[in-house]
């Protein structure tokens, strides 16, 4: 039978991301959204100049690329299939495919971000 | 001789399916996790984008930072913890670890997944955020 | 006085109507009934006409699945006495189509399971007189608790996925196809998987686990199927590279 090579590949990075996404999106979540809020970061890493700092640390720009990488693919393919449970068993393949390319063009906005700078 | 094909009674699936027992709107629950993930991150994202102009920054972190935005980004942490809740705990059904030729339980699996969770969770506030 | 139960059973008599019709029967009860005796019950003393598959009694044909108070399970494995509710509702399985009353068309499974080469695969295989594969008890239990499918069907009515979609191989199919993958005597791995990571395969589960809670056999498919994806993104890999 003919591999489905599309879908092993996009499961692949969707297990991937699952992972990535399991592992640092609480946390990201908590320290950038409410973090100074809760007295745990000293001042709010949102702000303009504190988030331009923050992101010229080598560590930060691989963490963003894995962290944003990683949702896209995981987020994409898992609500592709939200879509087949609420009936749409046809057209979550085409609407996936789409779906797919948000991710892609994401990780590379995302990586355009920490080499070349926003 | 040919068969005669019977007549049969076709069962459709309603589309309020997974409201039918709890594990199945458990299951919903953690898929729609999803959209609130892609939401989040794409927010997220867009936002480093426009870095590049500071009156773009300013005026999208306004946004970030009204009651509604932050409501939802509450939201997102709690199912960004589903997830992980749920990720950890079918991760360690399925991976079947072992050693000395015994099983680990998967009980233990999840323990040992939780306490990697929370190391790395405290390192990222270690390495990147205490400089902040 | 004599206890009675009441037994809600979904009926299709295809000679007499094409929609499916709803029938009350009222039986005596004792304690140590299974929803078998009961139906079992009403074809012999009540109603002829009602139709259901069974032959074992004890759990190892895996004849007389049907949806109890809406819960796929094995009718001779289900005490009433288990079960909450005032009245017991039998259906057929869900997602099949029905032939009559609660006996569902199982052809679609034969043909799937057929796909997935549920036994052992050799390259060679060794004549008689030079004796058995063995195994220790360790290559056993690699793949003992998927061996024990007993082919009820009930994981398929569980599954969303098949209900949404009857071109997916579906919980059982795949998890015998893991049981033969797993065995240190079969050499058919790669031909299963080049089946399993196709059309419909293993990538259409979502992992909604509910096919691992219902199984009578605790046979897990579930875990099988996520077990199997791994090794089948490997083989979708191999096939891309090219042959050396």
């Amino acid at each position: 039978m003919v591999p489905d090579r599309t879908s092993a590949l996009f499961w692949s990075l969707f297990a991937g991301g699952a992972f990535v996404v399991a592992l640092l999106l609480p946390v990201h979540i908590l320290l950038f959204h409410f973090g100074s809020t809760l007295g745990i970061l000293e001042e709010d890493p949102l702000a303009y100049d504190a988030l331009i700092t923050w992101l010229a640390s080598p560590l930060v720009k691989l963490y963003i690329i894995i962290l944003i990488g990683g949702s896209l693919f995981h987020g994409a393919h898992r609500f592709k299939y939200v879509l087949f449970d609420w009936g749409m068993t046809r057209a979550y393949r085409s609407v996936g495919l789409l779906l797919y390319a948000i991710a892609i063009l994401g990780t590379l906005a995302a990586l355009y971000v920490a080499f070349l700078g926003p | 001789m040919t068969e005669k094909k019977t007549a049969t009674y076709v069962q459709k699936m309603p589309a309020s399916w997974w409201l039918r027992n709890p594990r199945y709107l458990a299951y919903m629950l953690r898929e729609l996790s999803s959209i609130f993930i892609l939401v989040y991150i794409l927010t997220f994202l867009v936002q480093i984008l426009l870095l590049r102009d500071r009156n773009a920054y300013d005026a999208f972190l306004a946004i970030v930072e009204s009651p509604f935005f932050v409501a939802f980004t509450a939201v997102a942490f709690a199912f960004a913890v589903y997830h992980g809740v749920t990720w950890w705990g079918l991760t360690s059904k399925v991976l079947q670890i072992s050693f000395r030729g015994k099983t680990v339980p998967p009980a233990l699996v999840l323990l040992g997944a939780i306490m990697m969770w929370a190391v790395v969770s405290f390192l990222v506030y270690l390495l990147l955020f205490r400089g902040v | 006085m004599a206890l009675e139960i009441v037994l809600l059973v979904k009926r299709f008599r295809p000679e007499l109507s094409k929609e499916p019709f709803y029938q009350e029967y009222q039986i005596p009860y004792t304690e140590d009934m299974v929803v078998l005796d009961a139906l079992n019950y009403i074809n012999d003393e009540v109603d002829s006409t009602l139709a259901h598959r069974w032959s074992c009694r004890m759990g190892i044909c895996g004849s007389c699945g049907a949806m109890i108070n809406g819960t796929p399970r094995l009718a001779c494995a289900t005490f009433l006495r288990q079960l909450t509710r005032g009245i017991v509702e039998v259906e057929p399985l869900d997602h099949f189509p029905v032939i009559k009353d609660l006996v569902v068309d199982m052809e679609d499974f034969m043909q799937k399971l057929a796909e997935v080469m549920p036994w052992l695969i050799r390259e060679k295989i060794k004549p008689l007189d030079r004796g058995e594969y063995f195994q220790t008890p360790g290559q056993i239990r690699l793949y003992g608790q998927q061996s024990m499918c007993i082919n009820c069907l009930i994981c398929y009515s569980a599954c969303p996925v098949y209900g949404l979609d009857s071109e997916f191989l579906g919980p059982a199919a795949i998890a015998l196809a893991y049981r033969y993958n797993m065995d240190s005597r079969d050499q058919g791995r790669e031909k299963r998987l080049s089946r399993l990571v196709g059309k419909s395969g293993v990538w259409d589960c979502t992992y909604v686990g509910e096919c691992s809670v219902v199984c009578p056999k605790d046979v897990d498919p579930a875990g099988a199927i996520q077990r199997l994806k791994f090794p089948g993104s490997l083989h979708v890999l191999k096939t891309l590279l090219p042959r050396l």
